[in-house]
């Protein structure tokens, strides 16, 4: 019963230092986890941002489109993607591109416009660009 | 075997004492910090993370519609599938009036708005209507922590009626005493069908 108590040979330091190793390793995951998380939130809060600038956009030449029967083109137009700190902005550059195709189902020709919003900015996260790109097909009335 | 083990009367020195206390101490509270920095960050990302989606999916209600209606009259009122709109002389609501398919539903229609702190809104469905006003925003726990700053409404088409509307959004939360995370959204939605 007493049988534990005899050793009392203790730890070593090699003992010791390998626990606080693996101790301070699994907070630095952690960190590192934590600190990745929140670079990847910020990462997606500002590509929905563009998102919705893009289809905000896309609604725009649909009203243009149907109403005008026109598009509203233009290229490298600021937009704000995100308020930075010490009152800097990141900006965004939307462009929007109209090209007019067609295909032929059945032996007929139909005629569309293909519509795409594209909105890039440099990603300070990471220091490269990041590019949201959403595309429609309006089709011509027959 | 006891006798043995109580002649035995070495016991530790103080300094082997402190050294191990210390030791341990350190390793305690290395632990402590790691730990409580995890979970207070865990803690703020995820009220961010509820914000952002809370305020999306705000967004999305407003321009898609708002369920409206009981479970076989069901149908969804908002700015995509309205016929008239009307922005509020401040541009803190707009009320989303949809097609009347019969004499029943000429009265039909939704109001978003902002009420200084949250985004809410009052809805009529034939006989159908709100008591009062519901949550659009946020949809989580309502709280001092969270604060709409701007929901505004602006008309982006030209001629006399409102076909095109922008709206820009803002919101933030208190993620701890002295931190606060915010959301800005701008986007443009249309009744053109």
């Amino acid at each position: 019963m007493l049988g534990p108590l005899v050793n009392e040979r203790g730890m070593t330091l090699i003992e010791v230092l390998v626990t606080s190793l693996v101790i301070l390793f699994t907070i630095v995951s952690i960190y590192i986890g934590v600190v990745f998380a929140e670079k990847q939130m910020l990462r997606n809060y500002r590509d929905r941002v563009a998102t919705l600038v893009a289809s905000g956009e896309m609604e725009w030449q649909y009203y243009q489109n149907r109403v005008f029967n026109t598009y509203d083109t233009f290229s490298e137009r600021q937009v704000v993607i995100d308020r930075l700190p010490r009152g800097r902005t990141l900006w965004g550059r939307m462009s929007v591109d109209v090209k007019p195709k067609f295909e032929t189902p059945f032996g007929h020709y139909l005629y569309y416009d293909v519509v795409q919003v594209s909105v890039v900015w440099n990603e300070p996260l990471d220091r490269r660009q990041r590019k949201i790109v959403i595309r429609e097909d309006f089709y011509h009335a027959r | 075997m006891k006798r043995h083990l109580l002649v035995d009367q070495k016991g530790y020195t103080m300094i082997e004492l402190v050294s191990a206390i210390a030791i341990f101490g350190f390793l305690i509270a290395v632990s402590a910090v790691g730990f409580s920095v995890f979970f207070s960050k865990f803690g703020e990302l995820s009220k961010w993370a509820e914000l952002q989606k809370s305020a999306f999916e705000c967004v999305l209600t407003v321009k898609n519609g708002l369920s409206v209606g009981s479970h076989q009259t069901q149908q969804f009122y908002g700015v995509a599938n309205a016929e008239n709109l009307t922005i509020d002389f401040n541009g803190n609501g707009i009320t989303c009036k949809p097609p009347a398919h019969d004499a029943e539903n000429i009265y039909d229609e939704v109001r978003f708005f902002w009420d200084g702190n949250y985004i809410r809104a009052t809805y009529r469905q034939g006989q159908i209507s709100t008591s009062y006003p519901v949550y659009v925003f946020p949809q989580f726990k309502r709280n001092n922590d969270i604060r709409v700053s701007k929901f505004r409404f602006t008309k982006v088409n030209s001629g006399p009626d409102t076909k095109v509307v922008q709206l820009d959004f803002d919101a933030e939360i208190k993620i701890s005493q002295n931190k606060t995370k915010r959301v800005s959204y701008i986007t443009k939605m249309t009744t053109i069908k």
